[in-house]
């Protein structure tokens, strides 16, 4: 007996052995995947692979797209197309087409979070029309849409264009009713080539609007977020010089502080939330010049702060349109007054409270020229 | 572990068997004393050592009565000591008196045996003979053939000393003593080998070494028995706590430099005649990855040195491991950039990875074993072939991936990183389960059989002290000293259990 304990043992383990194993040979690795939602309410999936160089003297790419009535459904289909067996290990660019994203988009990402050996690291966008275009696209500067894509939204991400995320950290963010995610928005130009639009705006998991690249600066701003080279470019003279160009001022902001408050009126039911951002800005391109005298500074900066206190005023009322609650007010409202939360339904209230930006520019430098 | 018992418990009750049969074997050589006979001590001579041929027998004659016999072996004995000490100083003698005075002189032993003199007359010596005496003189006209000192070709150094131990062992203990010259510096001799009557000398430093393990040792030594012994290898065997585990449990060194810091460091040296290697007892772990090298360097080199060291053992034991459970399991975490390139690589391979790897690691130590057989002209054509040719085709053909090729050549690099040549074959041993289980269970399996050697690691001992010492049991002192290389100047007390075992810091 006591011998034969450990022979079973030893026999358990090398007759069981590797029955689990998935060899890199037999698999095809998916870089990039779209998800959309057919006419006839019927889900398409769209892999791309990029092909081993021995088959082919030039780079390659496989895009196969496959139907079904749910993702899995839809992967079957997918596996029947590939020779090899489809992995979504190491996917780095999922795709979500616009007509999905309009509906909602929790359920075809179930199966991702699902599944333990999916990519929850992978980055995600909403695309301006059917996702598996974006896939097929034939692009000139990058052999792949994945790494195109990919690193398309890291430059935007350190630009402050578009938020940090990918699959995993919108799932709580879809699942909090207190706040509402903000998915970038890519799009493409007259030449058929993707670029980024700005940001798609979410009500729940359901795409509700979107907000161009300009906004999303600032929204982001106003989130807390910096990026490590962020950049905005602001009118500042009302016509008075005869060259337009002379007009702008290109910032770099340097350093920010962002917090909002939220007051509840329960007599009234009114929510008030006021936005404060506080702005350290680097002038980097500006014409004119007089950057030494310190009133046209002071005159800077109050000609700026008017004009994005405008802006930010313009990007909640389409926030409050697209019912976006980006800012996460309603989280404020959840912790702080938990009754007033409990009676009244946040989605319906959202759009008519009143939010207030307060933004505070501050020009502390304008490079090396005195 | 129930296992493993069993196979213990066999080997034990098999070696038993052996050793009771060796004690009836070889008879020793009865007691002769020297007869009043002349005739009847020469002819026991001749016969004891089958009349030999090159046994040389001289008779000459003094101014005395009587002649005297001189026995020696030609092959072993210097012939001009022979004729400018003794011949020569004989013609002059007339008296006994003088006769006993000359031979005094000369470093000459009485005996009454003959037989003990026989013993002698194969070593070297010569066996003076006088006629009408009960007893006889053993002459030391023994001729020594010695080779140069110089530096030991698998332990170079790039700073320090470069002499290196010879295979006589005289010689070998004055290295050592020229390089420490302190009284508490001990030698023990013990003869070993039935047949082989072999010198072997235990050195310690009195004070210094832990005179339990200094008892232990001589235990030990005495009760080997043994037909021949011909080098430290049978030594070793039998002075390990655990002969079935793969580590080994004592460093041999062909450096006197060395020998002489583990010395000063409280170890014990087994030197053995005929063998130019010295046992270093007892170790641990981390003494594998030291070189003097270390101590003569700047010390934050010697310390980078010595870390790599230790990853070095890390890659060579594991580094075949993850690339199958990579390959096979968990593709995922190979980077971004990376994933095509591997996929290339692997796309074409015809057999599973662990398979793959073995053909390579196999391969890797047929060349290695052929390159130490063949001389050094021939071995470079080996290193040609093996290296560029297999190297190359193979991954050309398809065979064998590219990652594997780079795999196999950063094992076997890593591998001989380590200073001592016995770890370096431990870690080429070590590798194969660690593939095995690889390929069956991908991390969890290398992980399995990782925490089996470290809990092997952990129980053994070598000389009935912890092998794997300022880690278990765990010393935060003992790591600063013995794991890492600080500088000469500053000493940390180490906490010992026994005393005269705190100076541990090599200087």
């Amino acid at each position: 007996m006591k011998r034969l304990i450990p022979l079973s043992l030893a026999i358990l383990l090398l007759l069981s052995g590797c029955w689990d194993s998935r060899q890199l040979r037999d698999i095809t690795i998916a870089k990039s995947a779209a998800l959309d939602l057919l006419d006839d309410g019927i889900y398409q999936s769209t892999i791309s692979s990029p092909v081993p160089r021995k088959y082919q003297a030039e780079e390659r790419t496989l895009v196969v797209s496959g139907t079904g009535h749910t993702i899995r459904e839809a992967r079957m289909a997918l596996d029947g197309k590939v020779s090899e067996q489809i992995d979504t290990a190491k996917l780095r660019i999922l795709v979500l087409g616009e007509p999905l994203a309009r509906k909602n988009i929790f359920p075809p990402l179930d199966i991702m979070y699902r599944d333990p050996r999916s990519s929850l690291g992978a980055k995600i966008a909403v695309f301006d029309g059917v996702g598996s275009n974006l896939i097929h696209m034939k692009l000139t500067d990058k052999p792949r849409t994945s790494e195109f894509v990919a690193e398309l939204l890291e430059t935007a991400e350190s630009n402050t264009i578009v938020d940090d995320i990918n699959v995993q950290l919108i799932c709580p963010i879809m699942m909090d009713p207190g706040e509402d995610m903000i998915l970038p928005y890519i799009g493409v130009d007259e030449e058929d080539n993707p670029r980024l639009i700005g940001n798609a705006l979410f009500n729940g998991d359901t795409m509700t609007g979107s907000l161009s690249v300009e906004d999303s600066t600032l929204l982001l701003l106003m989130k807390g977020k910096l990026g490590s080279a962020t950049f905005l470019t602001e009118k500042v003279h009302q016509e008075e010089e005869e060259d337009d160009k002379d007009n702008y001022i290109t910032l770099r902001i340097r350093d920010t502080a962002a917090s909002t408050e939220v007051t509840v009126n329960h007599a009234s039911d009114e929510v008030t939330a006021n936005v404060k951002l506080t702005m350290k800005v680097e002038a980097i391109e500006y014409p004119h010049n007089e950057l030494t005298e310190k009133e046209n500074i002071a005159k800077l900066n109050t000609s700026l702060e008017e004009q994005f206190t405008a802006e930010a005023g313009e990007i909640f009322k389409t926030l409050q349109e697209s019912n976006c609650d980006a800012l996460g007010i309603g989280r404020r409202v959840l912790v702080h007054h938990p009754d007033f939360w409990d009676t009244h339904k946040w989605n319906e209230l959202y759009p008519e409270i009143t939010i207030e930006p307060e933004i505070k520019v501050e020009i502390v430098d304008h490079g090396i020229i005195n | 572990m129930g296992l493993f018992k069993a196979f213990k418990h066999t080997k034990n009750s098999a070696k038993k068997g052996q050793k009771q049969e060796q004690l009836v074997e070889p008879p020793d050589i009865p007691t002769f004393p020297v007869s009043f006979d002349m005739n009847k001590n020469r002819r026991y001579i001749k016969e004891t050592l089958y009349y030999t041929e090159d046994l040389v027998e001289k008779s000459l004659r003094t101014e005395l009565p009587g002649t005297c016999h001189l026995f020696y072996i030609e092959t072993m004995s210097d012939t001009d000591k022979l004729n400018s000490y003794l011949y020569q100083k004989l013609r002059d003698i007339d008296s006994e008196v003088k006769l006993e005075r000359m031979l005094q002189d000369m470093d000459s032993a009485k005996m009454v045996h003959l037989s003990d003199a026989v013993s002698e007359l194969l070593s070297g010596k010569s066996i003076l003979l006088l006629e009408g005496k009960g007893h006889c003189y053993i002459l030391s006209t023994n001729s020594v053939v010695k080779r140069d000192i110089g530096e030991p070709d698998n332990e170079q150094v790039i700073r320090g000393s470069h002499s290196g131990f010879i295979e006589n062992i005289g010689v070998n203990i004055q290295l050592i003593r020229n390089l420490i010259s302190h009284p508490t510096l001990q030698v023990n001799y013990t003869t070993l080998g039935e047949l082989s009557q072999t010198k072997t000398a235990m050195m310690y430093m009195e004070g210094r070494a832990d005179p339990e393990v200094v008892d232990e040792i001589q235990r030990r030594l005495k009760k080997i028995k043994v037909d021949q012994l011909l080098n430290n290898g049978v030594l070793e065997e039998y002075l390990e706590d655990n002969i079935y585990s793969l580590f080994p449990q004592f460093i041999s060194t062909e450096r006197a430099d060395r020998a002489a810091l583990n010395l000063l460091d409280g170890r014990i040296l087994i030197l053995t005649d005929g063998d130019p290697t010295v046992l270093v007892l007892p170790v641990t772990f981390f003494s594998f990855f030291q070189s003097t090298d270390d101590y003569n360097s700047r010390w934050a080199a010697g310390n980078f040195f010595r870390l790599i060291r230790v990853i070095s053992f890390l890659l060579a034991v594991t580094l075949p491991g993850i690339y199958i459970a990579i390959i096979s399991f968990h593709f995922e975490i190979i980077p971004f950039g990376m994933t095509y390139v591997i996929k290339d690589a692997v796309e074409h391979i015809p057999y599973p990875p662990l398979v793959e790897a073995m053909i390579m690691e196999l391969t890797l130590e047929l060349i290695r074993e052929a390159g130490i057989r063949l001389p050094t002209p021939i071995g470079q054509t080996i290193g040609i072939v093996g290296g560029l040719v297999i190297g190359d085709a193979v991954v050309n053909a398809g065979f064998i991936s590219s990652i594997m090729i780079i795999v196999v050549a950063l094992t076997a690099i890593s591998s001989f990183v380590v200073p001592v040549h016995e770890m370096s074959m431990a870690m080429r041993l070590l590798r194969y389960p660690i593939m095995i289980m690889a390929s069956m269970l991908g991390f969890l399996g290398i992980v399995f059989c990782l925490s089996l050697y470290l809990i092997h690691l952990c129980k053994l001992t070598s000389i009935g002290q912890p092998f794997f010492y300022p880690f278990a049991p765990l010393n935060a002192k003992g790591l600063l000293n013995r794991f890492i290389r600080l500088p000469h100047t500053v000493y940390v007390e180490n906490s010992p259990k026994k005393k005269g075992k705190g100076q541990s810091q090599k200087s």
